[in-house]
């Protein structure tokens, strides 16, 4: 159980800066989950909490003790990599226990703890098989028993789930929170995919070329996106962000939030559109509308074949935006003065 | 076997054949070379050396196992077979320890021009012909007059005879061939540490392993396979040592570097005593097949890729 601060870190990859300047802070015990396009810096955070990458320049604290100069096997952590980086020519059992040996724990005690988490990651009938005969499911279970059984401070992830198909990836996400419950460790879970950070983080960090764009929960970030970037990375389809109706900001809806049917207690925009291209997902409905404003995505449950269609959007889930991308926040009496309604 | 494929395969053997005429004709020209030129003097060795004969008469006479017993008795020969093995394997001990250990250092985090400069300088022995390198370090090892003796000189040391004595003379082969290898066994052994992911290192530095651990229990079996291809073609290769023995030494002082194709030349083209040769040609090729059947025995359990 650790905190870590992130203070002034900048990381400069030759000529290149990939992290100009990044102030974080992980709470102890929390599921903190780094998530943004590829590139933005992500992974770099994470191998330099790590220790694997050295920092440009800033501190690392975890626990209020700097460790920007210890060793990455000094710091009491555990990673877990996107692809698992088993040591092949070890047995599964060999591989878990590779990492305790070092330690210089008694054989008998070794086993006890490799029991333990074996038993817990469903790993028991492989101990004496090699990697090179598992599943990736099963492999992805060795790495994970081999970050636990060292009870570290901090589990480390860099994108554990991308290399599972879809199906094992759901299911995988599920006892991964399970296991955060269970060991009430912090977790630093870094992946692009936002449908994994959101299900799986109580704390969402949403980077962009090396700039945190969000920092909050996974509620605050569907509902109070703080800038342009953050509203249309979270969520599918990305919200709507236009210009052209009113002269100093964009305007934006989320696509689940509109209405085909007028609402008649409360104010709304009304947008009149042409649909181009329409996505059964089962349940419901993506259609990509062509309106004066430019192209828009609608996510509904409304079933429709005709071209020529007309939605109607609450004021309540209406964004604005200044130029720079930044959120402006306004009450709804406010909106309805600015929209004219 | 279903119904459908049994009359077609009962028509006539020969249809197989044929339908792979084209085939079979376009691979005949290397099968012809390999039979007239690999497979028939490997049988044509095994018959002679059954008979005594030389290359200058027709007339030769049945001995059956005559030559090999006499091969067996000869003291010349067993020291000739016993410098065969020392040479061989004291050139390859050295030639993997170093070539893993130069490796081992230029794919770490060093300089990377410093390094491309080294390999570049190690490996450049390997491209001069053997011929030149016999030459040159005839001159290098010249008790006299040689740049080695000089330079031990420099610093105090004493002399070294080289290939002047008979104590000196094997090891001082196995030196030069040593320089002339290092190059292309560090650079075969530098491909398979670049096989081995990264992530498994940095997994190793998180779980806190001691450099020297890593090294034996991760760096070294996963670079197993190509090791284990290098000592086989090193060891093979050191088997048919020739040149440098022909053009430096002759097989002296006293028979200390007489080696087994060394001998099967004098034998063959000096001394024209062409069964006997044939009979240290049937040895070398067992000692090589051996090595190869060893190779290929111990390959598929050396493998633990994914």
């Amino acid at each position: 159980m650790s905190s870590i601060k992130l203070i002034g870190l900048r990381k400069d990859f030759g000529q290149e800066t990939v992290i100009p300047d990044l102030n974080l802070e992980i709470h102890d015990g929390s599921f903190t989950v780094l998530v943004g396009p590829s590139g933005c810096g992500k992974s770099t955070t994470l191998r330099i909490i790590a220790g694997l990458e050295k920092p440009t320049a800033g501190e690392i604290l975890i626990d209020g003790k700097n460790v920007a100069d210890v060793p990455p096997g000094k710091r009491n952590l555990a990673m877990v990599f996107q692809n698992y980086a088993l040591y092949p020519n070890m047995t599964v059992r060999s591989n878990i226990e590779f990492g305790l040996k070092n330690k210089g724990i008694v054989k008998k005690k070794r086993d006890a703890l490799i029991n333990e988490v074996c038993e817990i990651v469903g790993l028991s009938p492989y101990m004496e098989r090699k990697p090179g005969n598992l599943s990736g499911g099963q492999r992805q279970r060795v790495a994970l028993a081999r970050a636990m059984v060292k009870k570290p401070r901090v589990f480390l992830m860099d994108e554990p789930l991308s290399n599972l198909d879809a199906k094992l990836r759901a299911s995988m996400r599920i006892e991964l929170i399970e296991l955060h419950k269970r060991l009430q460790t912090t977790f630093v879970y870094v992946t692009h995919d936002q449908v994994e950070a959101m299900s799986m983080g109580d704390s969402i960090v949403l980077m962009n070329e090396g700039v945190i764009m969000q920092h909050s929960s996974p509620k605050a970030i569907y509902h109070d996106p703080q800038n342009v970037f953050t509203a249309r990375f979270i969520g599918t389809p990305p919200m709507n962000v236009f210009e052209g109706m009113l002269e100093d900001f964009s305007v934006g809806f989320r696509p689940e939030k509109v209405l085909f049917e007028k609402p008649e207690d409360v104010k709304h925009l009304v947008i009149n559109g042409k649909v181009i291209t329409r996505e059964q997902l089962g349940a419901t409905i993506n259609y990509s509308v062509e309106t004066k404003y430019g192209m828009m995505m609608v996510h509904t449950d409304f079933d429709t074949e005709q071209t020529k269609c007309t939605f109607y959007v609450p004021v309540s889930a209406l964004f604005l935006f200044a130029k720079d991308g930044t959120r402006c926040a306004f009450s709804d009496t406010q909106l309805k003065t600015l929209l004219k309604l | 076997m279903d119904a459908k494929a049994s009359p077609l395969k009962s028509r006539c053997w020969w249809t197989g054949l044929l339908s792979h005429l084209k085939g079979y004709l376009l691979i005949s020209p290397a099968i012809a070379l390999l039979c007239i030129f690999t497979i028939y003097p490997i049988f044509w060795l095994i018959h002679s050396s059954l008979y005594d004969g030389s290359l200058i008469s027709k007339k030769r006479n049945f001995i059956g196992l005559g030559n090999f017993t006499t091969l067996w008795n000869s003291i010349d020969f067993s020291q000739t077979v016993w410098n065969t093995v020392i040479y061989s394997v004291g050139l390859v001990i050295a030639l993997m320890i170093l070539s893993t250990l130069v490796a081992v250092w230029l794919n770490g985090k060093m300089q990377k021009r410093l390094n491309s400069l080294t390999l570049a300088a190690i490996f450049t022995p390997h491209i001069i012909s053997l011929v030149s390198v016999s030459t040159i370090f005839l001159w290098l090892f010249d008790p006299k007059i040689g740049a080695i003796n000089y330079v031990l000189t420099l610093f105090g040391l004493p002399n070294c005879p080289f290939l002047a004595s008979s104590k000196t003379a094997l090891f001082s082969l196995v030196l030069m061939m040593i320089w002339k290898g290092l190059g292309y066994y560090t650079l075969l052994t530098m491909a398979a540490l670049q096989g081995v992911p990264k992530e498994i290192y940095e997994a190793t530095a998180i779980d806190d392993v001691p450099k020297i651990r890593v090294f034996f229990r991760i760096t070294l079996p996963m670079i197993s396979p190509t090791l284990f291809f290098s000592t086989i073609v090193c060891t093979i290769n050191s088997f048919q040592v020739f040149e440098t023995v022909n053009l430096m030494t002759m097989g002296g002082p006293v028979n200390s570097t007489n080696t087994l194709v060394f001998q099967i030349y004098s034998d063959a083209f000096k001394y024209l005593r062409l069964g006997l040769a044939s009979a240290e040609g049937v040895v070398l090729l067992a000692f090589v097949v051996v090595l190869t059947v060893v190779y290929f025995a111990f390959l598929g359990k050396r493998v633990h890729y994914q």
